[in-house]
């Protein structure tokens, strides 16, 4: 009786071990509720599209497991540890906004799990870090982009920017545009700034109306960009505006209406709208229209389905799910094709992909092209 | 800055000083009668909000209707959060009902996430009111801008005179006063008190219509830094009183705006400037604009 | 032997704990060990914020200010010039700040001490304000920190925070920052300056009448509860490692706010046990975000549903327990133990005019509630003021002690002038009062308000109560003054009363407890308000001997407001009438009882104002206190 016991315990132990050696566990830690919900909701659909397409790397079936960050840095870091100390995920993916992945990127720096960060471009997340990568370009470059389309194909001189003091995204690119525009010998007739939060942006685009740019740089998110847009129409503004990555939703239009008509924003090389796209990104829409036929996708979207395949690629190229593994392999990932075009990881960790213009023309999101910023 | 422009930061401040008044004096009007911070006062006008989106968005129906039904939803929400979460509370310490407040306020945050998803949701806004007139000076002004404050006075003067002119108001007072006596006064304390919350979140309906309005964009988390504005606009005024809180609003409003106009490079410590100025006020006034004086009985 | 046994089961219980903050590590994941430095933290921020609003009654929405403070002062220290100089990307730092450094245990010290140095120059101004008006002040203080840390980038490199925070908050460190505040805070509440604190948030004009500086107890409160706040900011940036404005947003306060209220405003035991139960409550929740499997249906995981589930909770436990888990109450060893009765010990000048009032006039506005009153009392006299509803009674007595400032004349106590004084420095001249509607400490024993009244003549200082064990005299003064306050309660008769709590006695012993707390500060004239108001003809007979027991064997001079005039005329040496402000005669009682202005004037008005002026006092104590 007690041999079979043991017996029985052995199998079942093995059976434990086996099983858990066929599941590859990947953690997703983004914001699902607080302010970046929008954001973080997107991305979370981009990801699970791409594991609902490849349910199995290196013929183990991959788990998914999901913590919300509440869009709180406390959260987020906690989200984090649990996700490596208590479901031991081989490798995690999230999340929007920087400073939430800058939390997280510490906890997991230390235990050693790789990160692939979607959609936080700030230059800090990275920074000394081995463990965290991620898939999109970084707010200098960004910056340096929107600083050069203004300047050069659209020839304004005069630039004035709107800045969220309280993001730090948005401060940074600011920054970065700033800095830009004057190297290539324009002039920065205003700088203006609002909190987070705030809805009335009247007495900052007054202030601008009277400055007399050209060109408004609007490093916002979508929702605030969008009412920015609407009241600057009330006002009767003149000069464009061009804003950045997370002006990129398809809610912009149903928000602003005929207000953000002419907007012009730098994004990730992914529009619904693009003429030429390429294999990957067919794919993907298609896909994303099948499960989702009432919402377009947007870049955010893109970017958590680009987080998993290269992920994916990662595995599949270092052979194993190991951490550390996971981690050399993403070191050296060249020429990925992505949805956002081909994806090559720098030696910052960060992604160097090509950077698109979009216009809003016709109430529409309209691929305009690339462009190559001059840093 | 021209004259121009400067009319034009007028006409803004204008606007945006009675929408924060219209808010406050919601919060004052609770306060004045239950000394109850609500602090889910924004999220009451949150859902006013939501219920235009729905009614003139999802169900398409005309904008008028969809006015009513806002604002007769929102009080049913209002009168729901009272009976459950506060009523049970009147004779508590006054901390413990300020709590559940704040715990209304994570409550209705958060349960407007789960439902209606964290997207920021847009508003129709009818043409008609949206249309700018173009004053002399390309000083522009859109008619939703003078309907606001014309609401906001109305609104406060029906206020003062159901307050000062009407049964129930005399009632209210007296309840502000002495909850106790005016029970004993065979006042039937706790549907006067509700008769208060429900013009206070039908007051927090109408803010929050127009602010969607004048803001087109409606999410979960929106009630939260108007509800902290009219909470300072409310003390500016000293808080419990009606016209106080409106004052309490334009004064918040034109700081908010004048900052900007004549600072723009300090744009981004706009905030600062109002606490600031709310702080020195409370000094000088510590119980605000037109707050009663309170001495020491002894 | 009680005490020897509560101290050895707390060591025991200290020492088993770091025993298992030792193994912690081998026991729990890292995920726990977070949770558990996280419940410290908490901790540590909600017994500071009990000590401004539970226990001194400050109503403060700037924690958050006040952590923030504490986080980039300790941040900007242990940060390396390296990591600082690839940080400030977007602006440059200051270059004096680049090598500024200090060790870990140094900076969260130094963080604490800067936000309290914030905390004081917060306090100065706003701490004049009361209730809800203080509450949005502190807000709005917290909101200016929060708004000028976003725009000072070179300074704190503004909305992009601060990152690569060594990760010094370990289990030891959290814990152990927690143990020496709690102990310093038993320490402190267990003092009679603890006492003082209480009696400040349950009434603070009696308290003033105690001789006690307010104003400054809650300056010192308040400072101290900031240096809390900033310690714990501290920790929680080296837990975090990472920091940036958004995360000192008024929510942060809320939870610290909702901890103390679960846990029991004022309880020192309720915070801990409230950070625990709020902390590991929100992360527990987190399994009804996940996918849930119950059988063969699936329920999707749905975000958000976590915190309406928290917020129903919280409601909930506000609604059925609305004085939070522990109430006012502590945890003590004793409740393992059956009750054992403390035992009491025993204790006890010269002038010929105790008092002299000249020409005292007091207008409020147009209107003057005093016009023109002259007296002066000797030494052992018990002097009566009477005087019809509205006569000015009262308002002479606010004159004399130091409430209202007269609009003219002078006042001489003991020969000297005491006119402009405030409450608290009259008290430390040696004159105490009572008030007509009681005041008592209501949340605090009979023994505590009793030795409230002797805060005045210890002599260590507010600081010295944090470390009892350093500074004997703490220890050695306390045990006097309460040796002494339970002898004044056995002459009193009070002493069965000693350990329950003021405001459950009945009223009579209420008054007469009123009285001891006034003779606890050692006073040379006594100023009774209405002593016999409410009270049965045989009641006030024994107050009578009682009065004239007082005055011999405490060697005082009394002057009493009085309107049954039975006790007037047997009690007073000599009495003083006063009529609408205007004093209208003065002898002894049989001189008074044959003067016709004082019949007049007492038959000339009616009390039918009683009913109104109760009615206002009403009003005004709730608008006061809401205790």
């Amino acid at each position: 009786m007690r041999k079979f016991l043991t017996a029985l315990m052995l199998v079942l132990m093995l059976c434990t071990v086996a099983s858990a050696d066929d599941v590859i566990k990947v953690g997703i830690f983004n914001c699902l509720t607080g302010q970046n919900a929008f954001g973080g909701q997107l991305e979370l659909e981009g990801t699970m599209l791409a594991h609902t397409l490849n349910p199995t790397i290196l013929d183990k079936k991959v788990e998914l497991v999901i913590v919300d960050n509440k869009s709180d840095k406390v959260e987020a870091a906690n989200a984090v540890t649990r996700l490596i100390e208590n479901d031991k995920v081989n490798a995690i993916i999230g999340t929007y906004g920087s400073s939430l992945a800058m939390a997280g990127g510490e906890v997991a720096e230390k235990a050693g799990v790789p990160v692939i960060g979607t959609s936080c471009t700030n230059p800090l997340v990275t920074q000394d870090k081995k463990y965290y990568f991620r898939v999109c370009f970084i707010d200098p470059f960004q910056g340096a982009g929107a600083a050069t389309y203004a300047f050069r194909n659209l020839g304004f001189k005069k630039a004035a920017t709107l800045v969220d003091m309280a993001n730090d995204y948005s401060v940074g690119l600011g920054k970065f545009f700033r800095d830009s525009f004057k190297k290539m010998g324009g002039e920065i007739v205003a700088s203006l700034f609002y909190q987070s939060g705030d809805t009335d942006f009247t007495a900052q685009l007054t202030a601008l109306i009277d400055a007399k740019p050209d060109i408004v740089f609007l490093p916002a998110y979508f929702a605030e960009g969008a009412i920015v847009l609407k009241q600057a129409k009330e006002l009767g503004a003149t000069f464009r505006f061009i804003g950045a990555d997370a002006m990129d939703n398809p809610e912009i239009v149903t928000l602003g209406g005929d207000a953000v008509e002419g907007f012009m924003h730098t994004t990730f090389a992914y529009d619904p709208s693009m003429p030429e796209m390429n294999e990957t990104a067919k794919a993907f829409t298609a896909e994303w229209n099948k499960i989702h036929p009432d919402k377009a996708p947007n870049v955010n979207c893109a970017l958590g389905y680009d987080a998993y395949i290269l992920l994916k690629n990662a595995i599949e190229r270092a052979g194993s799910a190991e951490p550390k593994k996971i981690r050399d392999a993403l070191e050296t990932t060249k020429d990925l094709p992505t949805v956002t075009g081909m994806t090559t990881i720098n030696a910052t960790h960060d992604a160097e992909k090509d950077m698109g213009i979009v216009e809003i023309r016709g109430g529409k999101k309209t691929f305009v092209g690339i462009v190559v910023p001059e840093v | 800055m021209n004259l121009n422009i400067f009319v034009q930061h007028f006409i803004n401040a204008l606007s945006l000083g009675s929408l924060y008044g219209l808010v406050a004096v919601g919060y004052t009007m609770v306060y004045g009668i239950l000394r109850l911070i609500n602090f889910a006062h924004g999220d009451i006008f949150m859902l006013g909000a939501y219920f235009v989106y729905f009614a003139t968005i999802v169900y398409k129906l005309p904008w008028a209707v969809g006015v009513v039904i806002a604002i007769i939803g929102t009080t049913i929400c209002g009168l729901l959060v009272d009976r459950i979460a506060y009523k049970p509370l009147r004779e508590a310490p006054r901390i413990s009902a300020l709590i559940s407040a704040i715990g209304v306020s994570f409550f209705i945050e958060n349960f407007a996430v789960v439902v209606f998803t964290g997207m920021p949701r847009p508003v129709v806004q009818p043409p008609i009111l949206m249309q700018p007139i173009v004053l002399p000076g390309d000083v522009r002004l859109i008619p939703l801008g003078i309907l606001v404050p014309i609401v906001a006075f109305v609104l406060v003067g029906c206020l003062l005179w159901l307050l000062y002119r009407t049964k129930p108001g005399l009632a209210m007072r007296a309840i502000s006063f002495d909850i106790e006596t005016t029970r004993m006064m065979g006042v039937s304390v706790n549907r006067i008190i509700a008769l208060a919350f429900g013009l206070g979140s039908a007051l927090a309906a109408v803010a929050g219509i127009l602010w969607a309005l004048r803001y087109p964009r409606v999410e979960p988390f929106m009630g939260m830094t108007p509800g902290i504005k009219a909470f300072i606009a409310a003390v500016f005024g000293g808080i419990g009183s009606v016209p106080g809180a409106m004052i309490g609003g334009l004064i918040l409003g034109f700081v908010e705006i004048m900052s900007v106009a004549f600072f723009p490079t300090l744009s981004g410590y706009k905030d600062a400037f109002a606490f600031c100025l709310l702080i020195l006020i409370l000094l000088f006034r510590p119980t605000g604009l037109l707050g009663e004086r309170l001495e020491d009985k002894i | 032997m009680q005490r020897i046994r509560n101290l050895i089961l707390t060591i025991i219980a200290v020492v088993l704990f770091a025993f298992f903050l030792d193994k912690a590590p081998e026991l729990l994941n890292g995920y726990w060990q977070r949770i558990l430095n996280l419940i410290a933290i908490n901790a540590i921020l909600a017994l500071s914020l009990n000590l401004i609003y539970g226990i001194t009654g400050m109503f403060s929405l700037g924690h958050a200010g006040f952590m923030a403070i504490g986080a980039y002062v300790s941040a900007l220290l242990v940060l390396s010039p390296a990591q600082k100089n690839a940080m400030w990307i977007l602006e440059d730092i200051y270059p004096w700040l680049l090598n500024v450094n200090a060790p870990f245990i140094a900076s969260i010290i130094i963080a604490g001490i800067v936000a309290a140095v914030f905390g004081l120059i917060v306090a100065l101004p706003v701490l004049r304000l009361g209730g809800d008006y203080l509450g949005i002040a502190t807000l709005g203080f917290a909101e200016i920190i929060r708004i000028l840390i976003t725009n000072t980038a070179r300074l704190t490199n503004g909305s992009l925070g601060l990152k690569g925070i060594p990760a010094y908050t370990t289990l030891f460190m959290s814990w152990g920052c927690l143990g020496v505040v709690l102990l310093c805070m038993v320490c402190m509440l267990r003092s009679n300056f603890g006492g003082v604190l209480r009696a400040v948030r349950d009434d603070e004009v009696a308290a003033k009448m105690m001789g006690i500086n307010t104003f400054k107890v809650k300056v010192i409160a308040f400072t101290l509860g900031c240096f809390g706040g900033g310690l714990g900011g501290a920790l929680m940036g080296n837990l975090i490692t990472t920091i940036d404005p958004r995360m000192f947003m008024i929510t942060q306060t809320y939870n610290i706010l909702m901890i103390i209220v679960v846990g029991g405003l004022g309880s020192v035991t309720g915070s801990i046990i409230g950070s625990v139960l709020v902390t590991t409550m929100l992360e527990w929740l987190r399994f009804v975000e996940n996918p849930i499997t119950i059988g063969s249906i699936n329920i999707p995981g749905i975000p958000g549903m976590r915190m309406v589930i928290f917020s129903l909770l919280l409601i909930i436990v506000i609604i059925f327990r609305r004085e939070g888990i522990m109430g006012m109450r502590e945890f003590s060893w004793d409740i393992f133990f059956p009750k054992a009765k403390p035992k009491p010990k025993h204790e006890e000048s010269n002038h010929e005019s105790v008092l002299e009032v000249e020409d005292i006039v007091l207008r409020f506005g147009g209107l003057s509630a005093i016009d023109g009153l002259n007296f002066r009392i000797n030494h052992g006299q018990i002097v009566g003021l009477i005087g019809p509803n509205g006569a000015g009674k009262t308002s002479a007595f606010n004159v004399i002690s130091g409430f209202y400032k007269p609009t003219s004349g002078t006042i001489k106590f003991l020969g000297k002038s005491i006119g402009g004084l405030s409450p608290d420095e009259v008290c430390k001249a040696g004159m105490s009062r009572t008030f007509q509607n009681i005041r008592l400490f209501g949340h605090e024993t009979v023994l505590q308000n009793v030795m409230t009244g002797a805060r005045i003549r210890q002599k260590y200082s507010w600081w010295m109560s944090l470390m009892p064990f350093v500074f004997t005299d703490v220890l050695r003064e306390d045990s006097a003054v309460k040796a002494q306050a339970m002898n004044l309660l056995e002459q009193l008769g009070l002493s069965e009363f000693a350990e329950e709590k003021a405001s459950s006695l009945p009223y009579g012993a209420q008054r007469r407890l009123e009285i001891a707390r006034a003779l606890a500060t050692r006073p040379k004239l006594l100023l009774l308000d209405e002593p016999a108001a409410g009270m049965n003809p045989q009641e006030s007979d024994e107050l009578m001997k009682f009065i004239r027991r007082l005055r011999d064997e405490f060697d005082l001079t009394i002057l009493l407001i009085e309107h049954d005039m039975k006790v007037v005329m047997n009690v007073c040496d000599y009495i003083q009438v006063l009529d609408q402000g205007i004093h209208i005669a003065h002898g002894t009682p049989e001189e008074i009882k044959a003067n016709p202005r004082v019949i007049e004037a007492y038959l000339g008005h009616e009390d039918t104002d009683k009913e109104t002026d109760r009615i206002i006092e009403r009003h005004y104590a709730k608008k006061e206190g809401q205790k």
